[in-house]
């Protein structure tokens, strides 16, 4: 299993480029068993949310 | 404003004969036009007459307004005041002299804000090649999370992620972008860069990895910090505080 260092880099390309199948399965896999990473993955995803609103709060 | 007048009175001279360079039937802008970008006094503006009636350019409340709009955009960018001051200084400049392409255009506004986008990409090479800083992942900064998690590399348990309630909540709260904005601010130079090209400009990696020529491991790695970097902030800085909701 992987670790949950190299887990939360796969999630943080997992923005940037699709992952390959293995790498998919091992996310999902590690998600599974590890609220850490889980919640890591929502932190990113609000991260990103707030990046886009706050380029949309500066062009307003 | 007399300081950048006399900047942009350089840049007059520069850009007009650039055009000549490139064009010769192009005809300058007088300064008088130029002159509006800073002191956008009703009076001068009125002298730029018919031939950009639809342009807000001409106008000088909207132009305070687009100057300001492309500040606040630049700085979101750049974290530099004096550095976004002069690239929208460009910016205007470029879409005054340029604004005779402009006309079937739909939104002046969008049209000079990817003025703005290009210069910031620009800007982002040239420092990067200016600095060349060391990327190909130094020892220092691999380690730098490593506090994060237990010798399995598997999370800490006083440093696992928490959850972040109803983080929506947040982006309506003027408060969390002033933490935000704290937090961008903390990001090393090379994974700031990065990050805001990939978030804010939204360039592929491998356009990103094309302007400031890195491999895209490494730009992955940039990413991953700053992201790293940048939750560990939030965590610490917003969502472990206390705060009206």
């Amino acid at each position: 299993m992987k670790s949950c260092k190299e887990i939360s880099f796969l999630m943080s390309q997992r923005l940037d480029r699709p992952l390959t199948l293995a790498e998919k399965a091992a996310v999902q896999l590690h998600r599974l068993g590890c609220k850490g990473c889980s919640r890591y993955e929502s932190n990113l995803r609000l991260i990103r949310k707030a990046c886009k609103e706050a380029q949309r709060l500066s062009k307003e | 404003l007399a300081r950048f007048g006399a900047k942009v009175n350089r840049d007059i001279g520069k850009k007009t004969m650039q055009q000549h360079d490139s064009d010769q039937s192009a005809t300058p802008e007088p300064p008088s036009i130029m002159s509006a970008i800073h002191n956008s006094s009703p009076g001068q503006t009125q002298k730029q007459g018919k031939d950009n009636d639809h342009a807000p350019l001409s106008d000088a409340d909207s132009l305070a307004q687009i100057r300001k709009d492309l500040i606040r955009f630049a700085m979101l960018h750049l974290r530099n005041a004096e550095l976004a001051e002069d690239i929208v200084q460009d910016t205007l400049m470029a879409a005054f002299m340029g604004k005779e392409q402009f006309e079937q255009r739909s939104s002046m506004k969008t049209w000079v804000f990817s003025i703005l986008k290009n210069k910031i990409i620009n800007s982002h090479r040239d420092l990067w090649n200016k600095r060349r800083i060391e990327l190909s992942g130094s020892a220092d900064d691999d380690n730098e999370f490593d506090f994060l998690y237990k010798a399995n590399a598997h999370w800490n348990p006083s440093e696992r992620p928490a959850s972040w309630g109803n983080p929506e909540i947040s982006l309506d709260n003027e408060q969390f972008w002033q933490v935000f904005h704290i937090c961008m601010t903390d990001l090393s130079e090379s994974s700031a860069r990065v990050f805001s090209m990939r978030e804010f400009l939204e360039l592929e990696v491998e356009e990103i990895c094309q302007e400031l020529q890195i491999t895209t491991s490494n730009c992955y790695q940039l990413l991953h910090r700053a992201r790293m970097k940048l939750r560990f902030c939030l965590q610490k800085r917003w969502f472990e505080q206390e705060h009206p909701s």
